[in-house]
């Protein structure tokens, strides 16, 4: 298996197998467009988030052996549960949002699907002013009209809520 | 493309671009979704878009994820106006239970009085309460009593035009169901019929509807409906709807009869129990459907939960012999309604008198009685479990609006089209004949 090397922002060298760098379509871009034994640069990219990346790939083809299943073709969300469980431990806030960033750039598709998961996920059961801080909004609203909505939907607003 | 910090920048998702945004909301349960349209106006925009409720409800249905929520039940009540044999009184509260204080909390969405309408209910989809009339002349509406909705379904002039007027309906079933390629809602209705005035022979029709349009196109009925009767309401998940459907002859094999909603196909799911009716109930529960068994005599309820939706597998999850449950009081389970509630199924006996509360969680399992007491009304009861949607009926056409005379015995009149949107849900006009 041909492997291709990628340079991150920070100078760092990677190394990945063909098929997994296809996986990404801006890799796969440039492949095409270039020569498979040259470097490709990855300016938008640091080393700590290829190595994610590479943890993702690496982790998808344990599951496809134990499991059986082709992964990446049948984007089997629910196949992830046990890994993103793992993944999502040491991910704090601000790191899965650049790795939301670089993935996107990258053009992963199904590790992309799995971070917009696991963000849902942290926004669920975050109190509204955490979740202004985690979007990044300013609260525009007037009390009377906060006031309005907590009441129109006070079913939602039930129940356990987590501050940031 | 929007330009990054990327010298670690906080995290603020709203500078994301606007397809991984939407990514993330998409995923969101009902709740949150609600909650976040309190965080900005300009996310209040997004989620309220019908766009987004479009994206977000086809990426939840078909993976049954909606499901996931806690139910609200329902409670219905009806019952004799005093000094009419026409009119009954119909009231629907909200029934919460507090787990840690075990109290039930009973509080009223509506309640009135009207001539008969309305009867029986068709189905629940998620919040949407199906009602078909006491006479089955093929008339239904669609509601939403939780945000106070109603919407007249287009009727069918298919069955007329077949058999002419003549005709009598004996049975008229409904499902509803999303099809997630056309992003569409549509409704199946089964209707059985006898031509007048021999009675002799009985005619089973098929027809489709697509919520939004007005006509109605029949479709091919299952071999096994022809013979058979539908039980109880309809029961959705994943997009599709199930009934159960008892044979009509001396057999009366029950069968789980299904509908497809992309492929507009009836087909039939393997029912795993071989107890007769009544003993059987098809209902929602966790992210699947389930068959409760509480055959009388084996003193026992069991619960068969469908474990893969796609292969069709069911495994029998839970064994609950009537006296490990510790009941003080002797409920009949072979005579009682159930359904699903939060971590598990209620069960609400014959009069409606009491409900009992099974929490299935392995951690946690136990069962819990509670009376309803007496309180203002004293009809029939009987529980129907909701599950949040986003869902408007506003887009499949004008709304059932009240009459100008307003007050609670004016009622809706249903005749021509009325336009608008209920304001009140005091005027909630259906009567429920149980």
């Amino acid at each position: 298996m041909k492997k291709i090397s990628v340079r991150t922002s920070d100078g760092q060298e990677f190394e990945l197998e063909e098929n997994l760098a296809m996986e990404s379509a801006t890799i796969k871009t440039s492949l095409d467009a270039f020569s498979r034994d040259d470097i490709i640069l990855l300016p938008n990219v640091n080393s700590w988030e290829m190595v994610k990346i590479i943890e993702f790939f690496t982790k998808v083809q344990e599951l496809e052996t134990k499991f059986g299943v082709k992964f990446m073709e049948k984007k089997e969300g629910r196949f992830l549960e046990a890994f993103q469980a793992e993944f999502d431990k040491d991910l704090s806030d601000d790191n899965l949002y650049c790795l939301l960033w670089t993935v996107d750039y990258l053009g992963i598709e199904v590790l992309l699907e799995n971070l917009c998961h696991l963000m849902a996920e942290r926004t669920k059961n975050k109190t509204v002013e955490s979740c202004r801080n985690l979007f990044g909004v300013q609260h525009d609203y007037t009390p009377e009209e906060e006031a309005e909505i907590r009441e129109d939907y006070s079913w939602a607003f039930e129940g356990p809520e987590i501050e940031e | 493309m929007k330009t990054r910090n990327k010298n670690k920048a906080k995290t603020r998702l709203m500078d994301l671009p606007i397809e991984i945004l939407i990514e993330i909301l998409k995923r969101l349960p009902i709740k949150s979704v609600c909650c976040i349209r309190c965080v900005s106006k300009t996310l209040s925009n997004i989620v309220y878009s019908p766009f987004f409720v479009d994206l977000h409800t086809r990426f939840l249905i078909p993976t049954n994820s909606l499901a996931g929520a806690a139910p609200q039940l329902v409670l219905r009540h009806v019952e004799s106006y005093p000094g009419s044999t026409t009119r009954k009184l119909t009231a629907l509260e909200s029934l919460n239970y507090d787990e840690s204080e075990g109290k039930l909390t009973l509080s009223e969405i509506f309640s009135t009085s009207q001539r008969e309408f309305y009867s029986d209910v068709a189905f629940v989809f998620y919040d949407l309460i199906c009602f078909k009339k006491a006479y089955m002349d093929g008339n239904c509406i669609l509601s939403n009593p939780l945000c106070g909705e109603v919407l007249r379904v287009p009727t069918s002039n298919i069955l007329y035009t077949k058999f002419g007027k003549d005709i009598t309906f004996f049975d008229d079933s409904y499902g509803m169901g999303f099809d997630d390629i056309t992003s569409t809602y549509k409704i199946v209705r089964i209707s059985r019929i006898y031509e007048r005035p021999s009675y002799s022979k009985s005619y089973v029709v098929a027809q489709l509807l697509v919520l939004g349009t007005s006509s109605w196109r029949e479709i091919p009925v299952h071999p096994v409906i022809y013979c058979a009767i539908p039980w109880d309401k309809s029961v959705c998940a994943y997009g599709d709807m199930h009934w159960l459907f008892v044979d009509e002859g001396e057999a009366k094999g029950v069968h789980i009869v299904s509908f497809d909603f992309k492929k507009e196909k009836f087909y039939l799911t393997p029912n795993p129990v071989t107890s007769r009716m009544p003993y059987l109930h098809l209902i929602t529960l966790g992210e699947s459907i389930a068959i409760v068994d509480t055959y009388f005599s084996s003193m026992k309820v069991e619960i068969w939960v469908m474990k893969n939706y796609n292969k069709k597998e069911w495994k029998r999850e839970y064994i609950i012999n009537h006296h490990m449950l510790g009941l003080d009081v002797d409920f009949r389970f072979h005579r009682a309604n159930c359904g699903e509630m939060e971590y598990g199924m209620y069960f609400i006996d014959e009069k409606g008198e009491n409900l009992l509360f099974l929490d299935l969680r392995p951690s946690s399992m136990k069962c819990v009685a509670c009376p309803i007491g007496r309180k203002k009304w004293n009809g029939r009861r009987r529980i129907l479990s909701l599950k949040r949607s986003l869902i408007s009926l506003k887009k499949f056409g004008d709304l059932v609006e009240e009459p100008e005379s307003g007050g609670q015995s004016a009622g809706a009149d249903l005749g021509g089209g009325e336009i608008g949107q209920l304001p009140n849900l005091d005027f909630f006009f259906l009567v429920m004949l149980y």
